[in-house]
This record gives structure tokens, C-alpha cells and sequence, in this order.
């Protein structure tokens, strides 16, 4: 980029005044107060705009410094440029509440848009704060050589972080992180649920153990009856044959009323009906299947007492002579089918129990959705480590390529004193002479600030390999002797950047001449 | 012998759990199988054939009451019948004690056996899973004793860990007919010799076309075999292909235009497939709760050329980027580490 024509219509004390400049050197020489740091911020605020900052803290700041005091409204300016051979017109008016920017192709008279992005292009990327920290380089003076070589190695880390492809890489970092956290949150979310599914499975499960388990007690319970009925029968049959005729009588008497026996056996029928009834509501309440438990146990109990006083009944009977065979075989009956409705009902369990062992089996499988969350998470993971790794590679050779522009610069500045000088990634300088590192803090004030300017000119270049921006020293040359400031006028002068130089001195002026550099000269007064 | 031919009826399986039409998907596959029944009673056929899965796992005697009751109601015809993998045999099944109508012939050991029906001059061959797997290649050996009868084989099975088979080595030991079952999606293994029956109702939303059963005759020189759709439910993949320029509205207006259209006994699996635009997400879950509407799959990719990228970005860390993850070898995660690295290299939210 090059700057040819600076109008500056109503920008702090300047009015109506146009500058022209050229490619190469332009002295800008004034007096203090003669408007150079006017100038100098015009330019900026031109290429990189200027907002209105707010609160108090805006008071001090350059948009309230230059705002025109009889004229806030008309704060403007034009700038006159060229990118690659192709003459540009920017026109801004800063004011704030009528903000105007117009920007446009001087050959074809195609209006740019700034909102969309047009000069950015036209300045080849480059945000205000890389310019600032590259092409704006201020009067060092005030600084010890410790704090320069602070501002140094601080400013290293910031090159070394800066670039937009560091802040991409941190930003790109912090975007697939916070993808994996979502996507490890659904992955516990989902094992969680499927956890708290397999978990009722397993309740599920374990209480139709429980009833397996009850239910096989029962079997045992009812398999002893039989055993002691047929007993009691073998007997009765053995004693009825002695007393046929009494029996008979007392037979008659007996089918007349239901024997408790019936009982025993309705009411475990009734438990079984229960207990099955229980079981289906199981999915909706748990509470009622502890009932169906509790009321099995109950009726085991009943079943006992029942049978017991039974077996005394029919000991009466026996006693009192009145034996009951074919009730007794009845009831044989009955227990047997009894018997068996509880088989029927432990095997029906038991088959429940075993699909659901497999129910648990299979939930227990990875789902489709789990395997899919494990290949994004791996995939972020790859990601994230393959930018780390590529970053770190891509830094080592922007610390390789700035290591060889700053030996360069310094090089040259310093008349081939200090033949290499390199930047750790720690953003710490090392300087070498004759092969011997020395320390920053060891060299001369006027060193470090050649040193430090090299440094500047050498990241600037970097940064604008795709469009050569103009550079701005303002009184940076101060508090160079005249050998210093030969050698970085020398070396300026082979720089293909536009150099805009700012002083209240001649010795630029007459340098460059007794050098034979040709220049442009702007006098402000 | 005229006949019908069903398998994986997979009664009790509970599809498309947690959606609202579960319940009916359930209740559906009983009553296509008494469908089935019944039609196998109104056409009089000689053989009902269920060539494995009849029950989604072990039978409950409750299950087996339901099936025999529909069993006796078609005593003209004969029931031949096998446990296969989902219900396989257990020393406790309910298969070892249950008492069959006497129409019914099952296949209770895992050894091979045979059931001759000398007054239609059929023998049908087969064997029950007593395993959840079987690797061995049982059915290849099994080898008809009177090839003057017409040979039917019951098979279960034919992928790697459920009896491996090969139809033709079958038929070359004399079979006439392979009545096959365990594959869900259905169709013929040799025309007019040998069927996969498929499920008699689609039992997962991966089982995708018709489902139904089979049905014809068999004799000695000759087959007429075809298959009967059952249109309770069937299962319909479905692509919207999405571009850069796709909007959500238009997908749910496909959506919307889709399910209209189409018979209400198709469900969905609606897939979105093509390039999407890296700045934009479509929200499906909307969708998703849609009656008829199993679930929505995402496999859209970016709408990225990476080579141009590559070349745009040249030196620079997402150039190299690319190049890196191209060199990788190209598996699902490398494929979209690929598509997370530059999308986030670009600076898209992910």
C-alpha cells in the first residue's frame, strides 16, 4: 500500500489542508505543536477508523482530542492510496452520530463497502492492533534497557501468540473442547438412563427370585402334605377295612359339611390367584409385589395352622371311630393340583426370570448411540491434538523465518556488530556476538532500541507478506547517535514499505541527504 | 401339497419402544398371525409351516395358550413347527411340556428328524435351536431317507453364527423345498425351491419393504409358490437430500408432504443426507415426535471441497491441516476429525 494524498477537512486544529506523498522516505519535520502526532493519528484513524469510546474514561481518548469544537458533525477526511497499482479514494466523516465512510476504486469508480469487508482485504488482512504493535513505532526514549527488553520479549510473546492463526488456534481449541464436554455430558446422560433401565431390570429380576424362591418353599410345603395325607390315608384304608360299617355311617354325615382341608386348599389357590394378580401389577407399583410376599408368607402360615388343626380334625375323626376315606382321597387330589398350579406358577416365573436375564443382557450391549458419541468424541480428540501438534510446527517456522529477518535487520542497523540475534518460544531474546550469547540487559540503551526497532520492522514484514504496509516512526530516532542513525536510515532506505518519518529535528533531513537518499519532505508550521 | 410358509413372527417383541404407537406395533403381530391362521383355515391349505422365532424369546405359558388356541382352530391343517434363536430350547421351556393340538408337529431336539405325512406322500425335515447360537453347518448334512416323497426342509438360520447353509447343497441332497426362516427381510434363495420367508411383520425399523407370508404348492415336479404382503406396518427409509442452501421449513414441509401421501401403515426412518452449510444445524426433534416418524438420522457432510481448501490455504495451518488428516488413514474418525478441525479452523461453531 501506498499513501499519496492526506486531506484532512476538519480534524482537531487542522482545517481544509492536503499533504501529498511519495513511495520510499517521507520526512514529516515540524516544531512541537506544529500537528505531526495530528497527522500521524489522521492517518491511522483513516485506515483503521476511529470510535467514540464511553464513559469517562473516553475523555482523554484520540477521538475527543481531535473532535472539531465548532463543528462536532463535520469531522472528516479523505485519504488517497494505491494496493497493488490501483488508485483507491477513502473518504470518513468520524462523527459519530452521522458516521460516513465511502470508499472507491479510482479507475473503474466501483464503490467498495468498508462494513463488508473491503478494506480489510485492501490492507491486506491486517487489524489495528497488528498494525499498532508493527507499523507504529513510537519515540522509545523514555524506557531503561530493562524495560525495553521487557517491552521486547513481551512483544515477542505477543508475536508469537499474534498472527491471526494463533488466536484461530486458541479459539479453535476452545470450540472443539467445549464440543467435547457436550458431547461426554450426553454420554453420561445416556449411560445414566440406560444404567437406571438395566437397574429396574434387575429389581425386576431379583423379585421374581424372591418368589421363585417362596414359591419353591411352598412346593416343598405341599409335597410333605401329600406325602402325609397318602399316610394318613394308607392308614384309614387299613383301619376302615375293621370298622367298614360305622364308616359308612359317619361318611354320610361328613360330605354334608365342607372339611377344612377345603380350606387349606382354597385359600392357597386363592394366594396363587393373588400372588399372579400381584405379579401383573408389578409395573405399576412395587410396593403391592412386597404385598403379594408378605401375603404368600401369611398364607403359609394360615396353610400350616389350617392344616394342622386339619390332621387334629381327622385325628378326632379317626379316634372317634368316624373315618373319611374317600375324603381323603379327594383331598390327595386337590393338594396334587395344587401342587402343580404352583409348579405351573414357578415355572412361568422362572421363564420370566430368564428373559429378563436376557433383557438385561442385551441392554447391557452398547447402543448405536453410544458407539457414534465414542467416534465424534475420538474425532475431536484427534482434531485437537492434530492443530496442537501442526501449530506448534507451523510456530517453529514463523520462529525460524522471524529469527533470520530480525538477525537481518540487526544485522544492518548495527553495521554487522551483532551478526545474530534469535527469539525463544518463550518470546525471550538472545543476542550473539562473535559466537558469545549476551543477555539484553548487558547492551548499551541505544543498542536494545536498534535491536528493538529491527525486531518491530522484522514482524511487520511478516505479518504483511501479502501487502506491504506503510511504516510510522515517530521521533523514533531520538536517541540515536549519528552512526546509528546512518545505519537505520540506510537500511530503511532498502525497505520496499512506504517510511513515513516524524521529527522535530534536521538530522534525518541532512543524514539522508549527505547519504544521498532521495526523500520527500512535508513541512508542517 | 398346498401350504403356508411363515417365520419370525417374534410374538411379544415390543417395537419402537417409547413411541406412542408401540403398544399397537405390539398387538399388530398377534393379530397378523391369527390373520394368518385364519387364512390358512379359510384356504384350507395341508401344511402350515413356521420355520423358527415364532416368540420374540421364551415362550410364557400364557403365550402358548394364545398359540394353541389358535392352533386347534384349524385342525384341517398341519402345524409343523421349531423353537429358532430367540425362543431356542432351555431344559425348562415351556416347548419340552407343552401340550399341542394334535394338528401340530414340533421339532423338539437339535438333532435332525423327519415327520411323514404319508397321505400327501410329504416328509418334512428339520431340527430346534436348543442354543442361542449354532455355528455348525447342520442342515448341510441332512439327507432325505425316500426321495420318491416330496422333501421339505425347515431351516432357521444362515448367517455365520445361526447354521450356516448353502441352498444348493441342500437341494442337491434331494430336497424339493427349503421352507426357510431368520433373515427378516424375505424373498426367494432359489426360485421356486427355496424361500426366506422373512418376518411375518417387520420387527425393527431396520426391516425395512413388505413383510408377509408365503403361499402355495408343492409336488414333485413342480412349485407354485407366492408371497402375500401384510400391511399392518412397514418400515420405510426415506433420503431429503439437503444442500448449502437447504432450510429447515423445507425439510419438515417434505416431511409433512411425505407422510400425507403415503399409506398410514408406513413408518419412517427419514435420512438427511448431501452437504449441509457449516454455519447452519437443523433442529429434528420436532420431527422426531411426529406420529409415524421413528426417528431422523443426520449424515449430512460439510459443504466443504477440502482439495480447494487445501490450495486456497496452502502453507498456512489449516492447509497443512487437511493434508494431514488426508494422509491419515480414511476411517469414520478421521473422516470427521477432518470436518470438526476446519470448521473450527475457520472459526464455525461446532
Amino acid at each position: 500500500m501506498n499513501i499519496n494524498e492526506a486531506r484532512i477537512f476538519n480534524f482537531g486544529k487542522m482545517q481544509n489542508t492536503v499533504f501529498s506523498f511519495t513511495p520510499g522516505i517521507n520526512v514529516i519535520y515540524g516544531e512541537n505543536e506544529a500537528g505531526k502526532s495530528t497527522l500521524h493519528d489522521f492517518l491511522t484513524a483513516m485506515l483503521f477508523g476511529m470510535e467514540k469510546g464511553k464513559g469517562r474514561a473516553a475523555a482523554g481518548e484520540k477521538y475527543a482530542r481531535y473532535e472539531p469544537w465548532h463543528a462536532p458533525s463535520y469531522y472528516s477526511g479523505a485519504l488517497r492510496f494505491s494496493v497493488e497499482g490501483k488508485p483507491f479514494y477513502l473518504e470518513r466523516n468520524f462523527y459519530h452520530k452521522e458516521k460516513k465512510e465511502i470508499l472507491r476504486n479510482e479507475a473503474d469508480g466501483e464503490e467498495l463497502s468498508i462494513a463488508y469487508g473491503d478494506l480489510k482485504v485492501l490492507l491486506g488482512g491486517m487489524s489495528k492492533e497488528a498494525f499498532e504493535n508493527t507499523h507504529n513505532i513510537p519515540q522509545t526514549g523514555a524506557a531503561t534497557g530493562k524495560e525495553l527488553a521487557d517491552i521486547l520479549a513481551e512483544y515477542l510473546s505477543d508475536a508469537a501468540e499474534s498472527g491471526d492463526a494463533a488466536i484461530r488456534v486458541t479459539r479453535a481449541q476452545n470450540l472443539l473442547l467445549a464440543k467435547r464436554k457436550e458431547l461426554n455430558q450426553n454420554l453420561k446422560r445416556i449411560k445414566s438412563e440406560k444404567n437406571q433401565a438395566i437397574h429396574s431390570l434387575m429389581i425386576e429380576k431379583e423379585l421374581l427370585e424372591r418368589d421363585c424362591h417362596a414359591l419353591q418353599g411352598n412346593i416343598a410345603d405341599a409335597e410333605r402334605e401329600i406325602n402325609s395325607l397318602k399316610h394318613v390315608c394308607a392308614e384309614e384304608t387299613y383301619k376302615n377295612k375293621s370298622r367298614e360299617r360305622e364308616s359308612e355311617e359317619i361318611l354320610s354325615e361328613n360330605r354334608k359339611k365342607p372339611g377344612s382341608a377345603h380350606i387349606v386348599i382354597l385359600v392357597c389357590v386363592f394366594a396363587i390367584i393373588l400372588n399372579g394378580l400381584a405379579y401383573n401389577c408389578f409395573h405399576y407399583s412395587l410396593s403391592l409385589l412386597l404385598g403379594s410376599e408378605i401375603l404368600l408368607a401369611l398364607v403359609a402360615v394360615v396353610a400350616a395352622l389350617a392344616w394342622k388343626r386339619g390332621k387334629e380334625e381327622k385325628q378326632t375323626v379317626s379316634e372317634g371311630r368316624k373315618p373319611a376315606a374317600h375324603y381323603t382321597d379327594a383331598a390327595i387330589i386337590q393338594s396334587e393340583r395344587m401342587l402343580k398350579n404352583l409348579r405351573d406358577s414357578l415355572a412361568e416365573k422362572e421363564t420370566r426370570r430368564y428373559n429378563i436375564i436376557e433383557q438385561i443382557e442385551a441392554a447391557q450391549l452398547p447402543t448405536k448411540e453410544e458407539a457414534a458419541l465414542q467416534t465424534d468424541l475420538k474425532a475431536l480428540e484427534l482434531a485437537s491434538s492434530e492443530i496442537a501438534r501442526l501449530s506448534k510446527e507451523y510456530y517453529e517456522d514463523i520462529q525460524d523465518e522471524l529469527n533470520g529477518a530480525v538477525s537481518g535487520w540487526v544485522s544492518r542497523m548495527t553495521g554487522g556488530r551483532y551478526d545474530s540475534v534469535t527469539v525463544t518460544a518463550e518470546g525471550k531474546l538472545q543476542i550473539h556476538v562473535d559466537g558469545m550469547e549476551v543477555p539484553p540487559e548487558a547492551l548499551s540503551r541505544g543498542t536494545l532500541e536498534q535491536i528493538y526497532l529491527a525486531l518491530r520492522l522484522a514482524v511487520g514484514e511478516i505479518v504483511t507478506r501479502e501487502e506491504a504496509m506503510p511504516v510510522f516512526l515517530d521521533e523514533t530516532f531520538s536517541m540515536y547517535d549519528d552512526v546509528r542513525l546512518e545505519q537505520a536510515l540506510l537500511a530503511l532506505s532498502g525497505k520496499k514499505e512506504q517510511i513515513f518519518i516524524f521529527t522535530c529535528q534536521h538530522r534525518e533531513m541532512d543524514l539522508l541527504e549527505k547519504l544521498g537518499i532521495v526523500y520527500h519532505k512535508v513541512v508542517l508550521r | 401339497m398346498r401350504f403356508i410358509h411363515i417365520a419370525d413372527v417374534h410374538l411379544g417383541v415390543k417395537p419402537d419402544a417409547g413411541k406412542s404407537w408401540s403398544k399397537k406395533r405390539e398387538q399388530d403381530i398377534w393379530a397378523s398371525f391369527a390373520r394368518v391362521i385364519e387364512i390358512a383355515g379359510e384356504k384350507k391349505v395341508d401344511f402350515l409351516l413356521i420355520s423358527g422365532d415364532l416368540f420374540h424369546a421364551q415362550p410364557l405359558k400364557k403365550e402358548l395358550r394364545e398359540v394353541n388356541y389358535l392352533f386347534s382352530r384349524i385342525p384341517e391343517t398341519k402345524i409343523i413347527l421349531m423353537a429358532g434363536n430367540h425362543d431356542y430350547i432351555r431344559q425348562k421351556s415351556y416347548y419340552l411340556s407343552v401340550e399341542w393340538p394334535k394338528n401340530v408337529y414340533f421339532f423338539q431336539q437339535e438333532e435332525a428328524g423327519h415327520f411323514d405325512f404319508n397321505e400327501e406322500n410329504v416328509s418334512i425335515y428339520g431340527l430346534s435351536y436348543w442354543h442361542r447360537e449354532i455355528r455348525e453347518k447342520l442342515y448341510d448334512r441332512i439327507v432325505p431317507t425316500d426321495l420318491s416323497r416330496i422333501n421339505v426342509l425347515l431351516a432357521h438360520g444362515g448367517d455365520s453364527s445361526h447354521i450356516p447353509f448353502g441352498t444348493e447343497q441342500i437341494l442337491q441332497n434331494g430336497f424339493d423345498y427349503v421352507a426357510a426362516g431368520h433373515i427378516h427381510k424375505g424373498g426367494w434363495l432359489v426360485p421356486e425351491h427355496a424361500v426366506m420367508a422373512g418376518s411375518l411383520e417387520p420387527t425393527d425399523c431396520n426391516d425395512t419393504g413388505p413383510h408377509g407370508y408365503w403361499m402355495g404348492e408343492i409336488e414333485k415336479e413342480r412349485t407354485a409358490v407366492h408371497f402375500y404382503p401384510i400391511k399392518n406396518c412397514e418400515y420405510c427409509h426415506e433420503i431429503y437430500p439437503v444442500t448449502g442452501e437447504t432450510a429447515e421449513r423445507e425439510i419438515y414441509e417434505w416431511a409433512e408432504k411425505l407422510l400425507g401421501e403415503r399409506p398410514t401403515y408406513q413408518y419412517f426412518r427419514l435420512f438427511l443426507k448431501g452437504r449441509r452449510n457449516p454455519d447452519i444445524t437443523y433442529d429434528m426433534s420436532r420431527l422426531e415426535q411426529t406420529d409415524r416418524v421413528v426417528d431422523v438420522v443426520e449424515q449430512m457432510e460439510l459443504d466443504y471441497n477440502y482439495e480447494k481448501l487445501a490450495a486456497e490455504y496452502g502453507d498456512s495451518l489449516l492447509g497443512a491441516y487437511i493434508r494431514s488428516l488426508q494422509n491419515m488413514p480414511a476411517d469414520e474418525v478421521t473422516k470427521k476429525a477432518l470436518e470438526y478441525g476446519v470448521n473450527v479452523l475457520l472459526g464455525h461453531k461446532i
